[in-house]
Order: C-alpha cells, then structure tokens, then sequence
C-alpha cells in the first residue's frame, strides 16, 4: 500500500532541492476539486447583485474595451471585491488553521490571539480621539494594534518562561473580554457621528474592496505562503506534543513564536483592510478536517485555505444580493453562519470527547 | 450645410453625453479639490436627512439617495416625506441602500454626474462612479450648510429665495417670544433604553437660537454635539421647557416615548419641574430635519408650545 501511494506522488517542486514538495495524485484531485468549486463560488458571486450578469456578459465586461455601466460595475466593484473576498478568507482560514493545530484546540481562531479586538480598539481609539486624521490611515492603525495585542498576550503568556498551552488561550480571552469592554465604552459615550464611523468598520464589511486591496492581500499571501509551508512540518511535531517535537529536534519556543506571528499577520491584515470578519478562523478548518486528514498538515493547510476563500466569497455574495439594494457586512453573514456551526462542532466534540 | 453642422454638432454633444457637461473646480470638506459639473443633471445622495432633504429643497436633481429600511421592509426616506412630501414610493428617487452600506453597484448603473456623501470611508469607492464630494453637514449650522450645498449644485439662487423667506417669518413671530426661557433639548427611544442631551440638532437648536431660547448648562457649552445621560443624571436636564421627540411610525409616538422614560427612571415626570407643569414638549423627527422648511416648522413649532401660552419658569 505504502509503494502504491508513492509511485502515485507527483514532484511539482525540484527533487534537488532542500523540500521536496511532493503531493499525492489524490490530494491534488481533491485540490482540483475545491479549486473547481471555488471559481464556481467566484463565477456565480460575479453573475449576481443590482445588474443581473450571464458569464458570457461578465466575459465580455472583462475582456471588452468599451465603457459600459455593466463594465465598470464588474471591473470597479464586483470582480475586485469578490477576489478580495477570496483572499481574505484564505488568510483568516490559514491563521484559525495554524492556530487550532499550535494550541490543539479545536475553538482557536484568530480572536483568541486579541487579532480582532486589538484592531477594534486601535480603531475606535483613532476614529473617536483624532476625528480629522486621514482614513488612509486607518488600517496601518487597526495593523498596529491586533499585532500589538497579539504580541502582547503572546508575551504575558510566556513571561515567566513557562509556555503553557492553556495559559496562551487564558490570557487571550481575558485579553480579548477587557479590550472589548473599553470600546464598547469609547463607542457608547463618544461622538455619535465618530461612533458610527467606528460601529461601520467594526460590522467587518467587504463593500468598499478595491484593486488596492487585492495587490496588498495577494502580496500578503505570496510572502506568507512559503514560510507557513516551511513551518508546516514543525507545526506538525508540535501536535504530537512539545516534549514529542523536542525529540524530533523541533526548537518549540522559537517555532511557536514565528507560528503566532504568521497566524496574527494573516489575520490582521484583512481585519486592517475590512474590520473584524468571525468564524472563517474557526470554521474553515473543520470543514478541511472533514475532508482530508491532518496528517499532511500541508494539504490541511491548502484545504483550509480554499474553504476559507469559498466560505467568504458566499457570504459576502449573500449579504450582497439578500435584500438588494439594502447591503449586510460579511462579517455579519460569517456570524450567522459561525455561530450555528460553532454549536454543531461543540456537539460534534462533545459527543467524541475531542474538547 | 450650415444647418447640417449644426445637427451633426448636437449629435455629437448628445453622444458624448455627461462627458460635455461644463465642469469647475471645488473643494469638499475633506479638503480635496474635485472637477464637478457646473450644473449636475444627475445626483446620487448617500443621507437622507442631511443631504437629500436639503437638495430637493433646493431643487437639485436627486436621482437616487441612502434611506432607512421600516419594520415592514419598505425602504423610506428620514424626515423628507415630513417636510416636502417626497418618498421612495411617490417619486422617481432610487432606493441605493442605507447610509452605511450603500450599494456600489447599482449607483454605477445609475450613471450619476455628481455624488455627495457625508462619510470619508465613501470617497474612494464612490469616487471610481462620478466626482464625489464630501459633505458634512452637521459641521455647519443649517443656513451655512444650505447655502455651501446649494453653491455645490448651483442652486444658490433657490437657496437666497429660502432664507428670504425664513428671515421673513422670524421677523413677523420672534417678537411674540418671552425673554430668557430655558430648555432642553433632549432625544430617547421608546425602548427607554437610552436619553440623550444635545448641544446642537439641526434646525430646532438653530431656530432656538434664532428665536432668543437658550439651553441650560453645562449642556450649552459642552464640546460634544451630544451627551449619554444615566437614569440618575435625570434631574440635571431640567428647565423650563424640555424638548423631546416623537416618529411617525405607529411604535413611536409621543405616548410610547413617555412609556419609555417610565422605564428608564420610573416617575421620570415628577422629578422634572418641566414635566410637573406640563412644559414637557414632544416634537416631531422633522423639527431636527436639515432644511429652511426645518427651520421653518420649528419657528411654527416653538411659537405655539413655548410664545403661545403662559408657564412657569423653573427658577
């Protein structure tokens, strides 16, 4: 069985190289396959909104030099902000993925490491203290602050230098509680018109996504993706345990240091760019872990990434389209999906003695 | 064959469309310098009581604005119907989503000329459909922002004629008005869960001012536009007059907001000099509306709750 399996593997990597990136013929179907699925969710979120488009009109607004309404309205909104969606969910999918297998905690996602409610307070502090500060701005501040709180719950949780698990998820919910209190008050007190400001952002919409926030997202996922497939085998290690991972030569401190910091990275920068968007974190692996083992951690990862991209991409389409022209925040959408799913999953758990 | 050029010369201008229009150049309230149309055919409002109440006013051609969507789905328009008449369903304006979330797309088919907002995080999108400007009205009293609005749209001739006709009406009732009455202008839900206390609210406290009523302090000199008040901070609102509102949905009226101050403080109204002699005013949302009729029905308003009667002063 074991030699059936390798003569199915496919090189796409140099076999002289230091990583052989093989795959197995079945994983790349599966990639294939979800893949498929994911143009199809972009296909369809392009077809539909306010103007009604067949693939044939979305082609011809694409590949078309004329300047139509129907054109600008795929190239200026729905086609960019659709891609957005996508990337984003990849990147919030891969931080809840890196997160669930670092901690072994099934409930991670990025709102455990204070990602969101960092960003949230940096913003409604900057919206409701600097009122006439640019809005360019804004996601360079929300960036600082989910990398700040990231960084400092990861600090209080290793600062006596033990660096326990459950300390780690402790202290970010505590973190995360205390930091949602102070805006909620910075909201409820503060300038009705700052406060609405603030409360938009926060909603997590993809309304206003542009060509700008495509580069910056799909820049964000080229540099990130070679390191997450670096650390992807010690992210391995670690799930059999530190002391296991230290046996295989595993340095487990300084892995999970770089392991939060590319979890807190891709996450922040879609909470920067478009306020907090829940549960694709959380979400997005499991629906991976249904379908593929996370023995291959990297085809975990992959898998993970392209549910997260599916998962978003049809959330935002159904907040597009439900009561047009009246526009719901994906994260709004992603929260009630989330939130049943979470239930299901906690049964699911509850049930196989997994939490 | 001069007759032939000339045909051919307005063809062209018709083919060419919006791109013809005569164009000048203004800066908004972010401070950014746009190339607007000198007379806009087609504008698209992203508020309805702060934008597309003062541009129909004013009679520029709102061809679609942001509303707010009722219990019962319908999408309407804040304050318009209340003081012109004009809704979603009794004219040609089309409904492009609230305030907040607006609908991109269906103002790019739209084909707008011209689009005014109230929010910066708007400029960038909106700015990729036609010449976009922010405005922020509450920046400015209401006959400043009428008239910076109206010199947006070139209709700062119709604007003049408005405030003729305020000045006019202050002129004929402001000598009715007692010297030196107090009150406050305060704003809570029927839900009771909340009570606001607010410096400055559109036309009402601009009319207030206009008429010679003053608001107690610390409220009149406070930085914010409006403060959260808690149920113990009650008695601090009293006056001789205190302001409050009531909606023209059925699950708002005056009744109903009286039924929520009894939630928010049970026996609110004997704690209240205002209310124990019934100087309690309930107005209606269109009295804070952004527009000379605004200020209008306010002078209406205030003469005949406050000029036409006889009170007692709380002090």
């Amino acid at each position: 069985m074991s030699k059936a399996r390798t003569v199915q593997r496919i090189s796409i990597g140099s076999a002289e190289g230091r990583f052989h990136w093989l795959l197995p013929l079945s994983a790349m179907s599966l990639m294939a396959i979800l893949l498929g699925i994911l143009v199809c969710c972009l296909l369809i979120s392009l077809m539909l909104g306010s103007v009604m488009l067949t693939p044939a009109e979305i082609l011809q607004s694409i590949l078309g030099a004329a300047d139509t309404p129907d054109r600008r309205v795929i190239w200026d909104f729905r086609l960019p902000r659709s891609l957005a969606a996508a990337l984003s969910g990849m990147l919030l999918a891969l931080s809840g993925a890196l997160l669930q297998n670092l901690t072994r905690n099934p409930l991670a996602d990025p709102s455990l490491i204070g990602i969101s409610q960092g960003a949230g307070l940096a913003v409604v502090l900057f919206v409701v203290l600097l009122p006439g500060a640019a809005i360019e701005v804004r996601p360079l501040v929300a960036f600082g602050g989910a990398i700040a709180i990231a960084f400092l719950i990861r600090w209080l949780s290793t600062s006596d230098g033990d660096n326990h698990t459950l300390k780690f998820i402790l202290m970010g919910i505590g973190i995360a509680v205390l930091l949602s209190a102070i805006t909620s008050a910075l909201i409820t007190y503060g300038e009705i018109d700052l406060a609405m400001a603030a409360l938009a952002w926060l909603s997590g919409s993809l309304h206003t996504a542009g060509w700008g926030d495509v580069r910056l997202l799909g820049l964000c996922l080229l540099l990130l993706t070679p390191l997450i497939a670096i650390y992807s085998r010690p992210l391995m290690a670690l799930r059999l345990g530190k002391h296991m991972a230290q046996g295989l030569g595993v340095p487990v401190a300084w892995t999970e240091h770089i392991l939060v910091c590319l979890a807190a990275i891709c996450a922040a920068t879609v909470v920067a760019l478009f306020g907090p968007i829940s549960f694709v974190g959380l979400v997005a692996p499991h629906m991976a872990r249904r379908i593929t083992s996370e023995s291959d951690m990297g085809l975990h990862l992959v898998t993970s990434a392209l549910c997260g991209a599916a998962m978003l991409v049809l959330s935002d389409l159904v907040g597009r389209v439900l009561l047009l022209p009246v526009q719901f925040p994906a994260g709004l959408v992603t929260a009630l999906i989330g939130v049943p799913v979470l239930l299901l999953l906690m049964m699911y758990y509850t049930q196989h003695r997994q939490l | 064959m001069r007759l032939l050029i000339k045909v051919a010369a307005a063809a062209l201008l018709l083919a060419t469309g919006v791109s013809a229009q005569e164009t000048r150049s203004v800066t908004d309230d972010a401070g950014r310098v746009v190339e607007i149309p000198v007379n806009p055919q087609r504008i698209v409002s992203q508020n309805d009581n702060r934008l597309t109440l003062p541009l129909l006013e004013l009679g520029a051609p709102v061809i679609a604005s942001a509303g707010r969507v009722g219990v019962d789905g319908k999408p309407f328009l804040r304050t318009v119907p209340d003081l012109l008449g004009v809704d979603f369903h009794n004219s040609d304006i089309e409904f492009i989503g609230t305030y907040a979330e607006l609908d991109f797309e269906k103002i790019t088919a739209l084909v707008p000329d011209l689009i005014l907002t109230t929010r910066d995080e708007h400029i960038e999108p909106l700015s990729r459909i036609a010449p976009t400007l922010l405005v922020s009205p509450n920046s400015y009293p209401v006959p400043d922002g009428m008239a910076r609005i109206a010199d947006l749209v070139g209709r700062s001739a119709e604007n003049d004629r408005l405030q003729a006709n305020y000045q006019a009406k202050l002129g004929v009732v402001g000598g009715h008005f007692p010297a030196n009455v107090v009150s406050t202008v305060t704003f809570s839900f029927p839900a009771g869960d909340a009570l606001y206390v607010y410096r400055d609210l559109g036309a009402l406290t601009v009319a207030m001012k206009d008429l010679g009523i003053s608001q107690p302090e610390p409220f009149a000199s406070m930085k914010e536009r409006r403060a959260t008040l808690s149920p113990e901070q009650l008695p601090s609102i009293d006056a001789d007059f205190i302001i409050n509102f009531y909606g023209s949905q059925a699950d708002a009226g005056p009744e109903e907001v009286r039924v929520g101050l009894e939630n928010f403080v049970p026996g609110w109204c004997d704690l209240l000099h205002a209310c124990r002699e019934d100087q309690y005013v309930f107005l209606p949302y269109a009295s804070f509306g952004y527009a000379w009729s605004a200020l209008e029905l306010n002078v209406d308003l205030l003469t005949t709750h406050i000029a036409g009667r006889s009170f007692a002063p709380l002090n």
